[in-house]
């Protein structure tokens, strides 16, 4: 299983990166860590011609903070994330979300956050060997024309296992995405497409900068629910943000959100709506919400993500029901 | 203990001799060995787990420059067959029956063209109807995966009853009966497979290949050779350094006589060489097992009957995972005492993958059934789970109905260690539980073949350093560390006075193999055979010298002295100078071959397999998260008897490291199979414990000292992961009320269980 060939360049500065991918958007992937791209590499799902590698990018690698919110750079590597009191504090699901991912070696020397965010969609069905695949007819994401986890789907269904994907929704953060020509901000809850193919709402010469997580003073949480401590993907996970009214004791505004569960992960504006008002303390109303939660995210999921689809839902509830509990204990003692 | 006196070399931690080599990347895997004008081979496998092979075009691929052979199930010589039921030729003519069936073989200068012409390959297939179910495949109207064979259900002698099953079920006051089911786990050696094959001028055989058994491989390729029309020639089997053996070279595979095959048909060194997908798909895992069991006892709790009966998921072919029975016999006839037994295996083909020896071999399987069942007797017998298992312990001098002869059995301090450790029966939180479960396994070799022996040739340089020559195969186990020590120790010399050359038929003695935690036994005993016959001549050399008789000679730390007379000493290497060069002068040098005294089994499989028996008991605390139904493992003892540890720091390795391949049997290690496909090849989907799941294990050792083993001792490879499953499903038990009967424990598994109980409830 060797890399299948390419170019490789390694600009340094975001300027040459944005010149190089507008010469080359359609042959060319960004390389930051590689634990997603070379792997999909390796397995020949994709060929690029052209890999841009952000190794030399240190000006996207940096987490600050302004008024009313945290900035980081989508070159920052995990453990920086991990490491920053600054987001462990105001954005703790987030923080809680990067120390799942992978294992404390991807986290150190490898994985950014914003390749991450980008991870493509995963199927256990398309993420398999070449040998694997080739006993077989092509499917939607492999491009062909049907599906292994859904029978008769026009479409695919792969799911969106980030962590990062999932804390970062919930915190209602908002993504900068520069191209030579342009500069735009999109929230992360506008950025997916409902195509499995190609998750992302993104242009190929577009390249993703930075992050801006609002503080406001909510509290958050991010529970997830795999096989074993490290290298596993989230067979499910949840991030939830709570804030507080004036007086504290109330929910002003809450945010739930499921991963691992669709094409990307599910803000629920129904359930979070749910608990507008509610005191922290009403776990009945968590339940409810959770429950509600459950309901929502399965019509998303299929099953290809290797754990039952009835234990992934089922267990949909108890991820929301947890972060929810988590953030309004936060809440209350802040 | 007398026995158990301090000893200079033997009973110290040393650590293991090539561990600076592996950890520097100086050691020569078969991924680094390149031979000149080596080229490379490819397996072409099947895309179908049942179908006809209607046509085979190699035309496109043959033309492909730097190809050097292409070699279809019509190149094979219809006599070669793998596994010892002959039903696997290496590579499949007619017809696939799995998804591993080799179709073709490549021979190319690079790798990269060998893939290449594989995918230019064309083969014409006619898809048949499979069969997945063993207990589907052995209905009369199931198809048939060998017609020739007539039925599914294999042709082997797995049945035992002894005593009266019937009589005693009546008699006793309390029964349990349960099905259990095992599933595919494989071995996961970090390096992967591979041989090179090459041929001299005069047709004479090298083979380079990833093996546990040297000698036996020898004879796998010699018949290969045979059927190939080349009689009579010389076959060297050389194992590199291997990554892992764990069971899974315990036979040969396709890969190294499709390797054979390509070096004679093109006169060059032919290297194949697994990735990880192959390593996944076309090696040979656990054997799945289906276990119907029934276990009494009287009304004080006293076992009166076992009956089990078992179905094997055979797959396609056939290699050791069908003969794991065999050993499963073992804990289902002496796990504890049980006068009356019956047990009857069927193992069956269907068109999944076939499995092969795999550490404990069968020995996890049966003992997940009855450990189990005997928490399920306890309870329903009201009686402790720890005394139940005290009541009915094995005891030195025990003949269990098998006709095996227990010597040293230090079964009930191994219960005393873990309950030492851990308070099994004490008050607990909510979702908290423990766990207890026992183990007996072959502690003193197993007489599974002709001969159970170990050859050792020893020489003695001038210089008093010793080349040991042994049959014993080292695959990361530490065969060469336990060697050495024990020369050295015999020998009075230092560890790094001896060289350990093992591995090569060409220059080592002949050893059934590395399995069956045999070697620190046996390759064990043969080296000290050898070593005392050379320290007779040096004692009867220096008595000469001292001029005292030899039994008032003393070898130690490299000098050999009379006690309490500071006149009468002299280094070894002086002495070995002294006898070399004098008139009629001798080197120093001794073979010696060490057969065990254990028996084969009978037309009744009774017999006495072993010399000697090892015992353990492992204890475990678990934490169930009863609304995700996910178990985590908290605390964990592994007390073993050993007879003696040779090596403390290698044996606390060889107990971890079994502990944590039991975990991940118990809890999240599975291949998914579907429809015959593996769903999971890789580390990703493959659920591996990790570093970060890894636990603390304690590991007390428990010292009987065994009279036949070499200082004591005996075998410890594989009891680390004998009775892990069932200790964690006791536990699960013990915390939220489910019992889980099909491994792995997942949370979803327990999740349904905790909420089937609740419905009852």
């Amino acid at each position: 299983m060797r890399l299948p060939q390419f170019n490789y360049t390694g600009p340094d500065t975001l300027e040459k990166a944005l010149d190089l991918l507008s010469a080359h958007a359609q042959d060319a992937k960004i390389l930051a860590g590689g634990t997603d791209l070379l792997v999909r590499m390796k397995k020949g799902l994709i060929a690029p011609k052209f890999l841009i590698s952000l190794k030399a990018l240190n000006e996207l690698s940096y987490i600050k903070k302004d008024k009313n919110a945290i900035r980081i750079g989508a070159r920052t590597c995990l453990a920086d994330i991990i490491a920053s009191d600054l987001v462990q504090k105001e954005a703790t699901a987030l923080s809680t979300a990067c120390e799942k991912v992978g294992s404390a070696t991807i986290q150190h020397f490898r994985g950014t956050i914003g390749g991450n965010i980008l991870q493509d969609n995963r199927c256990f069905h398309y993420n398999q060997s070449a040998f694997h695949r080739s006993g077989r007819q092509a499917c939607h994401k492999d491009g062909g024309k049907i599906c292994y986890a859904r029978d008769e789907s026009d479409r695919c269904n792969s799911t969106c296992q980030s962590d990062g994907a999932t804390a970062l929704m919930a915190l209602g953060a908002k993504l900068v995405l520069v191209s030579k020509a342009n500069e735009r901000t999109v929230a992360l809850t506008d950025f997916y497409t409902t195509d499995g193919i190609m998750p992302f709402a993104m242009e190929p010469q577009e390249l993703l900068k930075e992050i801006v997580i609002p503080v406001e003073g909510g509290k958050s949480s991010y529970q997830r629910l795999a096989y074993r401590s490290a290298i596993d993907y989230p067979i499910v996970c949840a991030g939830v943000l709570l804030k507080a009214s004036a007086k504290k004791d109330t929910i002003d505004d809450a945010r739930i959100v499921v991963g691992a569960m669709g094409r990307s992960p599910l803000f629920l504006n129904q359930e979070s709506s749910s608990l507008k008002g509610k005191l922290f303390t009403d776990t009945a109303a968590f339940q409810k919400a959770a429950d509600s939660s459950m309901n929502s995210a399965a019509t998303f999921a299929v099953h290809n993500v290797g754990a039952t689809l009835e234990y992934r839902c089922a267990m949909v509830s108890e991820m929301v029901f947890r972060a929810l509990q988590e953030a309004a204990a936060a809440a209350s003692k802040a | 203990m007398n026995e158990l006196k301090e000893l200079s070399i033997v009973g110290k931690r040393i650590p293991k001799l090539d561990a600076a080599k592996k950890a520097m990347g100086r050691a020569e895997y078969i991924q680094d060995i390149k031979l000149p004008g080596m080229v490379y081979g490819k397996i072409l496998y099947s895309k179908y787990a049942h179908a006809n092979i209607v046509k085979i075009d190699t035309s496109r691929a043959k033309a492909l420059p730097g190809v050097l052979c292409i070699l279809t199930g019509d190149d094979v010589p219809k006599k070669m067959k793998m596994g010892f039921y002959k039903d696997n030729p290496p590579l499949k003519k007619g017809k696939v029956c799995s998804f591993r069936d080799e179709v073709a073989a490549v021979a190319a200068t690079t790798p990269e063209i060998a893939k290449k012409a594989l995918d230019m390959i064309e083969i014409q297939y006619e898809e048949l109807p499979g069969i997945f179910d063993p207990e589907k495949a052995m209905q009369p109207d199931s198809p048939l995966v060998h017609d020739y064979h007539k039925t599914n259900v294999l042709n082997l002698p797995w049945k035992l009853h002894y005593g009266d099953v019937e009589k005693a079920e009546k008699e006793s006051a309390f029964v349990v009966e349960e099905r259990f089911t095992t599933q595919w786990v494989t071995h996961c050696c970090l390096g992967t497979s591979g041989a090179i094959a090459l041929f001299d001028s005069n047709n004479n055989l090298t083979i380079h290949t990833n093996t546990q058994i040297p000698s036996l491989a020898q004879k796998d390729f010699l018949e290969s050779l045979k059927a190939m029309g080349i009689e009579n020639k010389r076959v060297r089997v050389i194992k590199p350094i291997i990554g892992g053996g764990f069971g899974s070279k315990l036979d040969s595979y396709a890969y190294e006589h499709v390797a054979i095959l390509l070096a004679h048909a093109c006169r060059r060194p032919v290297k194949i060489q697994f990735d990880r997908v192959e390593e996944f798909k076309a090696t040979s895992t656990r054997q799945p097992t289906i276990i119907y069991i029934k276990q009494g006892c009287d009304k004080n709790g006293k076992l009166t009957f076992r009956d089990m009966r078992m179905v094997l998921d055979n797959g396609a072919y056939t290699s050791w995972g069908a003969t794991t029975p065999s050993v499963m016999m073992m804990p289902i006839t002496s796990l504890y005492r049980v006068e009356n037994v019956r047990y009857e295996a069927k193992c069956v083909y269907t068109n999944n993958t076939y499995s092969q020896a795999f550490r404990g071999y069968g020995n996890p399987q049966a003992t997940f059934a009855i450990e189990s069942t005997l928490d399920m007797l306890a309870e329903k017998a009201g009686i402790d789970r720890v005394q139940i298992r005290r009541l009915n312990r094995n005891q030195p001098g025990d003949v269990t109905p098998q006709g095996f002869k227990i010597s040293s059995c230090g079964l009930s301090e191994c219960i005393d260690a873990v309950e030492k450790e851990m308070v099994i029966n004490g008050p607990k939180e909510k979702g908290i539980g423990y766990g207890i479960a026992s183990l007996i396994h072959v502690g003193g070799g197993a007489r599974i073949y002709k001969s159970d022996g170990c050859g050792a040739i020893l020489k003695m340089d001038d210089y008093g350093k010793v080349d040991i020559f042994t049959g014993g195969t080292d695959m990361g186990q530490g065969m060469d560390n336990i060697t050495a020590q024990i020369v050295a120790e015999e020998l009075g010399l230092l560890v790094e006075d001896i060289n350990v050359v093992h591995s090569d038929t060409d220059v080592c003695p002949w050893d059934v193999g590395a399995h069956a935690s045999r070697s620190t036994f046996v390759a064990g005993n043969a080296a000290l055979g050898a070593a005392k016959k050379v320290k007779a001549v040096i004692l009867e050399e220096a008595a000469k010298t001292f001029g005292v008789s030899p039994d008032q000679i003393v070898m130690k730390a490299r000098n050999i002295f009379v006690p309490g007379d500071a006149e009468k000493t002299m280094t070894i290497d002086k002495l070995l100078r002294k006898v070399h060069f004098s008139p009629q002068g001798k080197m120093l040098m001794a073979d010696y071959f060490y057969d065990p005294d254990n028996e084969n089994m009978g037309k009744d499989m009774k017999g006495n397999m072993s010399v000697t028996y090892a015992f353990g008991a492992h204890g475990v605390k678990v934490k169930v998260d009863e609304e995700t139904g996910k178990v985590t493992v908290l605390d964990y003892v592994a007390a073993h008897d050993v007879g003696r540890a040779i090596n403390p720091l290698l044996l606390e390795g060889q107990v971890y490291g079994g502990v944590l391949m039991g975990l991940g049997y118990a809890l999240t290690e599975e291949v998914v199979v579907r429809d015959g496909k593996t769903m999971n090849a890789n580390f990703r989907d493959y659920k591996l414990f990790t570093a970060k799941d890894a636990i603390k294990i304690k590991a007390p050792v428990v010292e009987t000292y065994d009279e036949f083993g070499p200082f004591g001792a005996k075998g410890i490879g594989e009891p680390g992961c004998v009775p892990t499953a069932p200790a964690i499903a006791n536990a699960v038990y013990d915390a939220v009320g489910v019992r889980i009967t099909t491994l792995p424990i997942t949370p979803e598994k327990v999740l349904a269980a905790l909420m089937e109980k609740k419905k009852n409830h």
